[in-house]
């Protein structure tokens, strides 16, 4: 969960800037929390809707929404990719296609980054909105090894709150995690500390209950493909879906300060559907 | 010669004989002659090398090798039996297995029965010839000719590639391996051969380690054989090539051999790994299992790694991947009790490092979690996984900062990363890193310029 530092100590939360190279500092004490919010409705995105629509609960407690964004905020899209040797030939091609896609979507004020991960972790660029670098390394991806699944989805989360975009992790997998280190509960622990949305992508039967899980505790979502044929339109739908979110912010008031803080949100009068992150960690475990 | 192993595993069934006995053969020379071609082959073999003996007999098929199998048994027996050999003439009765049919024998009764032919599967002119061959030989000889056989088929298995073979004989087929492939943790496909490492372990199974006091087959006593099966399982383990009846096998003969058992552990605790639990979907054929559920094969684990712990408890490797197992067991208290203990133990730098990393994983605490970690950093500076490792702890102690910058010197570390840099990765195949020296080291003693006479 993203926090920002007041201006004095003790102060309200400092007004988001956008400034890119603004970093976020842990604090113990959370000064504003950000939540990215779907709403549906039978399918279909609902927009036009504002901060007095929204009721925010904070381990039960409703928390004054200081402001919602919409489709205003620049993204860090981190693309963290299976390069396993499953990987080789047409999946490969497929991937390359969809991901330059992506690159294709981001307006000039967003980042990107890929991070890579078989036996090792590769990033070969950092976030940056020089997309051409990215797609350049894009072009040198050479699949080989193993699978360590869950350690590229942690590392992917660690590049996450690097400014004050708003940050998607993609992840793409083929396989199944054949080599990581980090237990999956402790990175599902990460990513409810991070502001990040996880969207996975996998082939059909090669599904990660992980990758279900990161994705659903972060308010992202996890798809099933048929095929590797179908990653282009899916990464186009994730992308467009990520811009229509709603952002909400607020300070965590009569809450503890610490802890495992739990999410609701609602839209008031109506009963759309909403995916959020389920909830937010402060503090040490 | 190295052996080189892929990221593919290989999980094999070598399929149970369930041969009918009593086929006969013709009472010519052809088999005789089939035999002698072999112990030829077998002479001329290069312990260790790709040669032209490897290359003639890797396209044996199952009958070929089933009758030199079945003849060496036979011309053992003769040898016993016979006056004018070292140690001849005091035959035990021995339960013999002709083409999977177990019948209590001895040499005298073999003989009684020649002029019926001999167990129904040998004619009176075949085991004549035999034993014409046999007294060629002595005692020593034939032990000679078993281990270099078992060799030259161990060469074949390893580094030939498989000849592929296929009976559409409903049963269970004497020598044949039906092997379900996987590709990182995916099921890739199922192949057929004819199993050359039975072939070897057959042979073996005829060696009698002191022809001059023993009388019956004890090849668990032979020093060579027991490397053997030393060797082989930890290059099947090395492999990813899970063979359960050799491990199986290497088991039953070798009870209370600590290194056999150790490795038998590494095999199930493969098992358990989600690359076969998850990638293998073909676990049994025709009713024979060979990939049990995740916690019977953690079980079965455990037990190996205790019992070779029981036989040797200085066996640091084998409290390590205990402790492995246990932490999957979700019995971490005790995990980490066995993995401190192996840590302070351990003089093998690849083994306390795999300590510390599994230290640190399981540890719920920051500080020795964090000090697992560097303790491992400090054994393998250029690894990722220890930076993997300090990060998360960094990350659950609260500080998102310094996790990113923990993370951030993996990806300024300037050099490309190579998975040698970081033997995490090979956590599963790493029990059976001693098997190419310890083949290389037999292959050396079994070298024909060092043949004794």
């Amino acid at each position: 969960m993203r926090t920002w530092l007041p201006g004095v100590a003790g102060a309200l939360v400092m007004s988001v800037g956008f400034d890119a190279a603004q970093v976020p500092t842990f604090r113990s004490q959370v000064d504003n929390v950000r939540v990215d919010v779907l709403v549906t409705e039978d399918r279909r995105l609902v927009r036009g809707l504002n901060a007095s629509d929204f009721e925010v609960t904070d381990n039960g407690v409703v928390q004054q929404i200081e402001y919602m964004r919409f489709e205003e905020l620049p993204l860090n899209v981190i693309m963290s990719f299976d390069m396993s040797s499953s990987m080789i030939g047409e999946r490969l091609e497929h991937l390359l296609v969809a991901a330059h896609t992506v690159l294709d979507g981001l307006s000039p004020q967003d980042r990107a980054a890929v991070v890579l991960f078989n036996d090792l972790l590769r990033r070969p660029t950092p976030l940056t909105a020089d997309l051409q670098l990215v797609r350049k390394a894009l072009d040198l991806l050479e699949p080989q090894g193993l699978t360590a699944l869950v350690d590229g989805t942690y590392a992917g989360l660690t590049l996450a709150g690097s400014d004050a975009g708003r940050d998607l992790l993609l992840i793409f997998s083929d396989g199944v995690d054949t080599v990581s280190l980090l237990p999956p509960s402790r990175v599902l622990e990460a990513a409810r500390r991070t502001d990040a949305t996880v969207y996975s992508v996998t082939v059909r039967g090669t599904g990660s209950q992980f990758l279900s899980d990161v994705s659903r505790d972060t308010g992202g979502r996890s798809v099933e493909i048929q095929s590797t044929t179908d990653l282009q339109k899916t990464f186009v739908s994730i992308l467009e879906e990520f811009r229509q979110r709603y952002v909400l912010s607020f300070t965590p008031r009569g809450v503890p300060n610490t802890g495992w803080h739990r999410l609701e949100v609602r839209v008031k009068g109506r009963r759309p559907t909403i995916t959020a992150r389920q909830g937010y960690f402060v503090g040490p475990t | 010669m190295r052996i080189r192993f892929h990221v593919a595993s290989v999980l094999i069934l070598t399929l149970a004989s369930v041969l009918a006995a009593g086929q006969s053969r013709p009472s010519e020379n052809p088999r005789l002659d089939k035999l002698k071609e072999w112990m030829a082959l077998v002479e001329q073999h290069q312990p260790g090398a790709v040669d032209p003996a490897v290359e003639a007999v890797r396209f044996w098929d199952r009958e070929w090798l089933q009758d030199v199998r079945d003849d060496l048994y036979g011309m053992r027996e003769s040898i016993c039996a016979a006056p004018r050999v070292v140690g001849g003439g005091r035959c035990p009765r021995l339960p013999i297995n002709v083409r999977g049919t177990q019948q209590l024998a001895s040499h005298a009764v073999v003989r009684s029965q020649r002029a019926r032919e001999w167990v129904g599967a040998y004619t009176a002119r075949h085991l004549a010839d035999l034993e014409r061959l046999a007294i060629e030989l002595d005692r020593q000889d034939i032990n000679d000719i078993l281990k270099r056989g078992a060799l030259l088929h161990t060469d074949i298995a390893f580094r030939a590639d498989p000849v592929v073979t296929w009976s559409s004989d409903t049963r269970f087929l004497f020598l044949q391996k039906t092997s379900v492939n996987t590709t990182d943790g995916r099921e890739s496909g199922m192949s057929h051969a004819v199993d050359h490492l039975e072939m070897a372990r057959r042979l073996l199974d005829i060696v009698t380690p002191d022809p001059r006091k023993d009388l019956d087959t004890f090849p668990e006593r032979d020093a060579m054989v027991r490397e053997w099966y030393r060797a082989t399982i930890g290059l099947l383990v090395a492999a990813r090539s899970l063979d359960i009846r050799h491990k199986t096998a290497s088991t039953d003969l070798l009870q209370d051999d600590d290194e056999v058992l150790f490795l038998a552990g590494a095999m199930h605790e493969t098992l358990a790994s989600p690359s076969f639990q998850r990638g293998v979907t073909t676990r049994s054929i025709r009713g024979v299992t060979f990939v049990e559920a995740e916690r019977t094969e953690l079980s079965r684990a455990e037990d190996l790694f205790r019992r070779a712990l029981k036989v040797n408890p200085g066996h640091v490797e084998a409290r390590v991947r205990l402790g492995q197992v246990l932490a999957q067991r979700g019995q971490t208290a005790e995990a980490l009790g066995e993995l401190r203990t192996a840590s302070g133990a351990s003089r093998d730098p690849l083994v306390s490092y795999y300590a510390a990393l599994l230290i640190g994983r399981e540890e719920a605490d920051v500080e020795p979690a964090r000090a697992a970690f560097r303790r491992a950093a400090t054994l393998y500076p250029t690894a990722q996984s220890p930076r993997i490792g300090l990060s998360e702890v960094a990350m659950r102690s609260g500080n998102r900062r310094g996790a990113a910058q923990e993370i951030e010197t993996i990806w300024t570390s300037g050099a490309s990363p190579s998975r040698d840099d970081d033997p995490w990765s090979s956590y599963f195949t790493a029990a059976g890193r001693r098997g190419n020296s310890q083949l290389d080291a037999i292959n050396a003693a079994f070298s024909p310029t060092r043949r004794p006479r």
